[in-house]
């Protein structure tokens, strides 16, 4: 019964954290134009959610592996991190494959995919 | 209630804090705008070859080889510059139509937000008040000389501290699979700049004794996790590592062989190097409270668990390992020591408030915001376009497309020549006007019709090249297992600089926006003689630049 209810609070922990994600983001859109408030609004919109695409929610995609051990926070700092050093690799390496930045964006987005997979049904499997 | 009361009083703080490092790092520098239509904000020479690498990049979307307008010509030098950095910004120049010199300047701003969170987040798990208390100190490091890490284009280096920091925090920390996130941090750590992945090498038995004396045991969970954390890391950057092996690093580590490691040079002196001296002085008034703190942690009961403090210390000693002839590398930590010692101030003002017995969160969160607010005020980087200006981006721009690709484009004496890596955003082979040279023409009078010395512009220091036997261009580079080290191949030399008279010249790039009025008055001269043939002639013109063409190279002509 413990365990399911820390099934069931992982799973409600994703989705109150990616409310948060999206407040986060919001926030920081906000901050970036206040900051450098003659650019072009649009302008900072895509260059943030950009870096929110490519980073920031890959690694926090990464990081939930280690939702216990780490507070929203940490795990957003260092997914970020980790998702510059994730999206990096893989796009250096396929970059010898003949692979260009949009396959390589992919492939990280699947491989991360597969992880976030295999981490839901891990903890489903405690049940 | 009072958790969540906490959280939502922390999620403004983090903002407040996240705004202030962006405030007061870029918002003028910037002239609060992140888009610009020409490099902006580009000082040194440093700065232009990671945005020329990002250029790059982003037009062939990999890190496989350097530009040949950046490798004597050569499409197949591999290249060996930490790849991090023009990877992200590439990738966000390329798939968001985003300029490659703004893509760079986002990718940094990032990075120094993710330095100042991921110091905090280290302090708050010791002490969430101290936390709050001490990172508004950190924006010291965006004053003088603290911010040439920024001005001057250290921005590998500022990557690398983003993995040394977090390295230096996961890497004594038991949780599950720890060694999962070290490898990747340690890979990523080799990918952006080796020298931080060389000191946390260096201070990971330091951090073992202390988790050691914490836990009262031999931590032999740490030296497992290391040493798999570590294969992991070397098999991840195990190719790159290899490109660096043949080039970089023998590159570097001969820079020692004249004053070999530990020679306990007493020179620390960096203004050789063109960069300001960097000392605890430096930090003025708050070095007061930076010693009370640090005293107050020498004697805290906790030390051992203060992972913030312990970072600091372990940063101070790397900053003083200038005198064991770690040289540049050991100092450029001391352009983050504002960052590594917030915490000390952080203790003394958590200490004060202990003594009134205020030391409550909703105070601290006051007291921080209040402080960052005073160093928003106190602390500006002026708004300067720096080196690059429209006139000479357009006319680079313009010789993209409309010089073939495989001819070198000659510059006599303007402002892109000033930081010579910014030559490579004319996206050819250039030559420049050779300063030995034109300082010596200058002392004399000289006459137009004589020889130049230009000197071409390359960023492969180190090249490994390949030929269709294996790596080297040479049968003596091949022997010498693939690296062209350019210093002794006479061959490559050769290529380096070039005599030669203005009439054999094909494309000459003049600058009349010197802010020298005799430099201007000499290269309209120049301009006005070469034009008196008929077969030299303006192909591109602005208010700044002219761009001439010499359509029989090397055929007598009247100057």
């Amino acid at each position: 019964m413990e365990t399911l209810e820390k099934n069931v609070n992982f799973k409600e922990k994703i989705v109150k954290e990616l409310k948060s994600i999206t407040i986060v983001f919001i926030a920081l859109t906000v901050i970036v134009y206040l900051v450098f408030y003659k650019d072009n609004p649009l302008n900072i919109i895509k260059i943030v959610f950009l870096y929110f695409l490519l980073f920031i929610l890959q690694g926090y995609a990464l990081m939930l592996y280690w939702h216990k051990e780490f507070d929203f926070l940490e795990r957003l700092v260092l997914g970020t991190i980790a998702g510059i050093s994730f999206i990096g690799i893989i796009g250096y390496y396929l970059g010898w494959m003949g692979i260009g930045f949009i396959g390589q964006v992919i492939a990280s987005f699947l491989i991360i995919g597969i992880m976030v997979y295999l981490i839901i049904r891990k903890e489903s499997k405690k049940i | 209630m009072e958790l969540i009361k906490n959280l939502k009083l922390e999620s403004i703080f983090v903002f407040v804090l996240i705004f202030s490092v962006l405030f007061v790092a870029a918002g003028s520098l910037l002239d609060h705008s992140l888009t610009h239509e020409f490099p902006f904000a580009y000082f040194a020479s440093d700065s232009f070859m990671d945005q020329t690498t990002v250029a790059h990049v982003a037009d062939v979307e990999n890190n496989n080889y350097y530009s040949f307008y950046t490798a004597y010509g050569y499409e197949d030098v591999f290249q060996s510059r930490p790849i991090l950095l023009s990877q992200t910004a590439g990738m966000i120049s390329k798939l968001f139509n985003i300029y490659p010199h703004d893509a760079v300047y986002i990718v940094i701003l990032f990075s120094l937000v993710i330095i100042f969170l991921l110091v905090y987040c280290i302090i708050r798990r010791f002490n969430k008040k101290a936390a709050m208390l001490s990172i508004p100190f950190g924006l010291l490091m965006f004053k003088a000389p603290f911010n040439l890490v920024l001005l001057f284009g250290q921005w590998y280096f500022i990557m690398g501290v983003i993995y040394f920091i977090a390295l230096l925090w996961i890497i004594g920390m038991d949780f599950k699979k720890n060694y999962l996130l070290l490898g990747l941090l340690f890979a990523s750590s080799v990918f952006i700049h080796l020298p931080e992945t060389f000191f946390v090498v260096f201070f990971a038995p330091f951090i073992f004794i202390i988790n050691s004396l914490e836990k009262k045991k031999i931590d032999w969970k740490f030296i497992k996790c290391l040493i798999v954390a570590g294969l992991i890391g070397i098999i991840l950057s195990s190719w790159f590592l290899f490109i660096s092996s043949k080039t970089e690093i023998p590159a570097k580590t001969s820079e020692f062989e004249e004053s070999p490691l530990f020679s306990f040079t007493i020179d620390t002196k960096m203004s050789a190097r063109g960069f300001a001296d960097v000392d605890l002085s430096n930090f003025g008034f708050y070095i007061i409270p930076l010693i009370l703190g640090f005293i107050l942690f020498l004697f805290s009961k906790e030390a051992l668990k203060n992972k913030g403090a312990i970072i600091g210390v372990i940063t101070l000693i790397i900053g003083f390992m200038t005198y064991l002839n770690f040289e540049k590398r050991a100092f450029a930590h001391r352009w983050f020591w504002p960052v590594y010692f917030c915490i000390f101030i952080g203790i003394t003002l958590v200490f004060l408030l202990k003594m009134i017995k205020k030391e409550d969160i909703k105070l601290c969160f006051l007291v921080g915001v209040i402080a960052f607010i005073f160093m928003m005020f106190s602390i500006k980087i002026e708004t300067n376009p720096g080196i690059m200006n429209s006139y000479d981006w357009e006319a680079m721009k313009w010789t993209w497309a409309d010089i073939p690709k495989e001819k070198p484009i000659y510059f006599l004496y303007g402002p892109p020549m000033v930081q010579r890596d910014n030559l490579a955003n004319s996206k050819h082979i250039a030559y420049s006007w050779e300063m030995d040279d034109v300082r010596e023409k200058f002392s004399r009078n000289f006459n137009i019709s004589e020889k130049f010395q230009f000197v071409i512009n390359y960023n492969a220091n180190q090249a490994l090249c390949k030929s269709d036997k294996g790596f080297g261009y040479y049968n003596k580079v091949k022997e010498d297992g693939g690296v062209c080290e350019i210093s002794k191949y006479p061959l490559l030399i050769e290529g380096m600089i070039k005599n030669k008279t203005l009439c054999e010249i094909e494309y000459l790039y003049l600058n009349y926006n010197t802010g020298n009025s005799q430099i201007d008055s000499l290269n309209k001269y120049i301009s006005s003689k070469l034009k008196q043939n008929q077969w030299i002639s303006t192909i591109h013109q602005n208010q700044g630049v002219e761009i001439l063409k010499n359509g029989n190279p090397g055929k007598e002509c009247e100057l």
